[in-house]
C-alpha cells in the first residue's frame, strides 16, 4: 500500500510540474510558485479544520513540536531557487543527475541517523537508479546515439 | 563545476525536506504537516514578494484554469509524501517517486499533455527505465 501511494506521488509530479510551469509563464516565477503554496495552504487548512483536527493548530501544540521540523518546507523552496537559477546555465542532463545524487545520497544518511536503516544492497539500488536516470536524460539529449 | 556542486547541494535540500516532512508527520496528521509545508513558504514568498521585490502579490493576467488545481496537487504530494515516508524511509520512497515520475514525464512526452511538444517514446531508452526500475526494486527489496 506504501508503495503504491509512492507511485501515486511520482504520477502526480510531473502533472504538478507541467502545471506549475504554466503558472510561472503566466504569472512569474514567485506568483506562480505562491498561486501553488497559498492554494494548497487554504485547501489543508479546511480540511484541517472540517476534519476536526483543529486542535493541532493550538500555538501551545505547535510549540511543542521540535522547531527544526518546520525546516523541511524552507529547505524545499531554497532548493527550488537554486534549480531555477542553475539549471539553465548547467543544462537538463548535470541538474537532473546532481540533483538526484544529492536528494538520495542525503536521504540514505538521514534513514541512517533517525532510524538506522541502512544496507549496502539499498547503495547498490541507489546507484542504478542514478545511473538509469543519468542515461536517459543523455539519451534525451541525443548526447549517446 | 560550481553549478553541478549548487545542483548537489539542491538536491541535498530535497533529501532534508522529505526526510523532516516525514518526521513532521509523527507529531501531526498528514494534512495538517501539508498545512505547515505550504503555508510557511507562503509566508516567505509573500515577504520576497513585497519586501524584496516591492512587487504586487496579484497581477491581473490570463491563466488557465486548471492552475488553480496546482495546491490540491501539492497538498496530495506533501500528505502523502510525508505519510509514506515516516513509514518505509526517505531512500525508498524517493526512489519510487523518482522513477514513477520519469515514467510520467515520459508518457506528457509521448502523448503531448498539456500543450508540450510531442516527442514520441524512442525503444532506445527502455534500458534507462528498466535499469532504474531494478534499481528501486533493490532498494524496496534491501
Amino acid at each position: 500500500m506504501n508503495f503504491l501511494l509512492c507511485a501515486v506521488c511520482g504520477l502526480i509530479n510531473p502533472v504538478n510540474n507541467m502545471v506549475n510551469v504554466k503558472a510561472g509563464q503566466c504569472l512569474g516565477t514567485a506568483r506562480g510558485a505562491l498561486v501553488n503554496y497559498a492554494g494548497a495552504t487554504v485547501l489543508s487548512l479546511l480540511v484541517v479544520l472540517l476534519t476536526g483536527h483543529g486542535s493541532q493548530l493550538f500555538p501551545a501544540y505547535i510549540a511543542s513540536v521540535p522547531w527544526y521540523l518546520y525546516l523541511g518546507s524552507v529547505c524545499g523552496l531554497t532548493a527550488m531557487a537554486i534549480i531555477i537559477k542553475a539549471t539553465p546555465k548547467s543544462g537538463a542532463l548535470v541538474s537532473s543527475v546532481c540533483l538526484i545524487i544529492g536528494s538520495m545520497g542525503m536521504s540514505m544518511v538521514l534513514d541512517y541517523v533517525f532510524s538506522g536503516l541502512f544496507s549496502w544492497r539499498k547503495v547498490v539500488g541507489i546507484l542504478l537508479v542514478i545511473g538509469g536516470v543519468a542515461w536517459k536524460q543523455a539519451v534525451a539529449e541525443n548526447k549517446i546515439k | 563545476m560550481g553549478y553541478a556542486l549548487l545542483l548537489t547541494l539542491a538536491g541535498m535540500l530535497q533529501g532534508v525536506m522529505v526526510s523532516l516532512n516525514g518526521q513532521l508527520n509523527g507529531w501531526f496528521d498528514p494534512i495538517t504537516v501539508a498545512f505547515f509545508v505550504h503555508a510557511i513558504p507562503t509566508v516567505l514568498l509573500i515577504l520576497y514578494l513585497k519586501v524584496y521585490r516591492h512587487a504586487k502579490i496579484f497581477a491581473k493576467a490570463s491563466v488557465p484554469a486548471y492552475v488553480f488545481a496546482v495546491g490540491l496537487m501539492g497538498l496530495s504530494m506533501v500528505s502523502i509524501s510525508s505519510y509514506v515516508t515516516a513509514r518505509i524511509g526517505a531512500v525508498a520512497s524517493g526512489c519510487i517517486s523518482n522513477v514513477v515520475k520519469m515514467i510520467g514525464a515520459a508518457l506528457i512526452d509521448h502523448f503531448g499533455f498539456f500543450g508540450v511538444d510531442r516527442r514520441p517514446f524512442r525503444w532506445k531508452e527502455l534500458p534507462c527505465y528498466l535499469l532504474a526500475v531494478a534499481g528501486t526494486v533493490l532498494i524496496v527489496t534491501g
